[in-house]
């Protein structure tokens, strides 16, 4: 089990078990695995029967969250999945790729510019207008867990592309990421979902549209995905409270 | 897939007035009631900021103009490198080549943190006039995005520029 934490910043390093166990430590200390709950207490993540003070803002988004966000990243060389609980004050954790998870608090109003360093966004050359339908099993087999899977579905998807060549051999080459945003939230007696994805190939930008006839592949800029970002998050009328800083 | 919408512009865009400088050879629209500046007078400076009508980061649009030496691929690096040295937790979102005032220019996209812990997202456009640089930049709190947006585009589309009274003689 790894566990590594920073009082100073409040940054914790945790495998997926620790965080299940400090999370669960949080909301009821007696139900927590002991073993987990000591190396949590060995790296001073906990002391005195409770959470380290300088977690108490992460942990409290997570245990009273407005709302779940994913942050999914998948490539040619693996998929990460990054999680975050929109509240009062946010909490992200951030995928690492090695088994393990940094934790740490963020004020709401960050979390689109932490979307944005995770999903890696920038600049890319303007595609031509056009569009290409796209199946959801090719989508699915870039998000797979399989490397074989997203080999083939990058195959796939640089057939696809052919309308935009340079973008077509880019996938060919091994540059593209598809990053997918979820969110999940209450909102007046109903719970809101709202999804925003997009291809990046390096040589441009497609976001993945969809309509009566399934999801499409639509030439987009990472102004127009900002801006998207920024909308995914549930506004204050929706959630009847205001974001405050960390 | 995707069922966000990039710019819902959950208010309507606001009837907009024109703010000029340097005898009229640049102009742009800005919501009419929006405070606006021109810090000195003459100075190449013109702002407008909306009303401080609540605890929160106030929009605002600036003009400057200055004198520049070099390129404006060379001039935006310039910028560029000093914004990302000077600004906390800067990051450039977006830029690319388009025309500004109906001449070559850059629009950049960029988000940092100000001292007060505010998400600011911060959309320029620049061009250059025969050595005299002018920049567009709009400013506002990342969260209220959405809603701004509209306000944003249209005081971009607005901006005219005339060489003559623009470039000194």
């Amino acid at each position: 089990m790894s566990v590594a934490f920073d009082p100073v910043t409040g940054h914790l390093r945790v495998d997926a078990d620790a965080f299940i166990t400090l999370v669960e430590y949080a909301s009821d200390p007696e139900g927590a695995c002991e073993d987990v709950v000591a190396r949590l207490g060995e790296a001073g993540a906990v002391a005195g029967g409770a959470p380290h003070p300088a977690l108490r803002n992460a942990l409290a988004a997570v245990t009273s969250s407005l709302g779940s966000l994913q942050v999914l990243v998948t490539g040619p060389d693996g998929v990460r999945l990054h999680q975050a609980w929109v509240a009062f004050v946010s909490a992200m954790l951030t995928d690492l790729a090695d088994g393990t998870y940094d934790f740490a608090a963020v004020s709401t109003e960050f979390v689109p510019t932490s979307i944005a360093r995770l999903t890696g966004l920038q600049a890319r050359p303007r595609l031509a207008a056009a569009s290409a339908v796209v199946d959801e099993s090719l989508l699915d087999d870039l998000a797979s867990n399989s490397a074989p899977a997203r080999q083939a579905g990058s195959e796939a998807l640089a057939d696809l592309l052919a309308p935009w060549p340079r973008a077509s051999s880019a996938v060919r080459a091994g540059l593209w990421q598809l990053s997918v945003v979820d969110i999940a939230f209450p909102a007046r007696g109903r719970t809101v979902v709202r999804r925003l994805a997009w291809v990046d190939v390096d040589a441009g930008l497609l976001r993945v549209e969809a309509d009566e006839h399934g999801p499409t592949l639509v030439p987009t800029t990472s102004t127009a995905l900002w801006r998207a970002v920024v909308s995914i998050l549930p506004t204050d009328a929706e959630t009847g409270t205001v974001a405050q800083s960390a | 897939m995707s069922d966000v919408d990039p710019a819902p512009g959950r208010f309507p865009t606001p009837r907009l007035t024109t703010l000029r400088t340097r005898g009229g050879s640049v102009s742009f629209d800005v919501p009419a009631d929006w405070d606006t500046i021109e810090l000195p007078p003459g100075s190449g400076v013109v702002a407008a900021v909306e009303p401080d009508d609540a605890d929160r980061f106030r929009t605002n649009v600036v003009l400057t103009i200055t004198e520049v030496q070099g390129s404006l691929g060379d001039w935006h690096r310039t910028t560029q490198h000093h914004e990302a040295q000077e600004l906390d937790g800067y990051l450039l979102l977006d830029h690319e080549e388009l025309a500004v005032g109906g001449r070559l220019g850059l629009r950049r996209l960029t988000t940092h943190s100000t001292p007060a812990q505010e998400s600011v997202t911060t959309e320029s456009w620049t061009t250059l006039v025969d050595g005299t640089g002018v920049t567009l930049t709009a400013r506002v709190s990342t969260l209220r995005l959405g809603d701004m947006a509209p306000v944003i585009d249209a005081v971009a589309a607005s901006l005219s520029l005339h060489a003559d009274g623009l470039v000194p003689a």
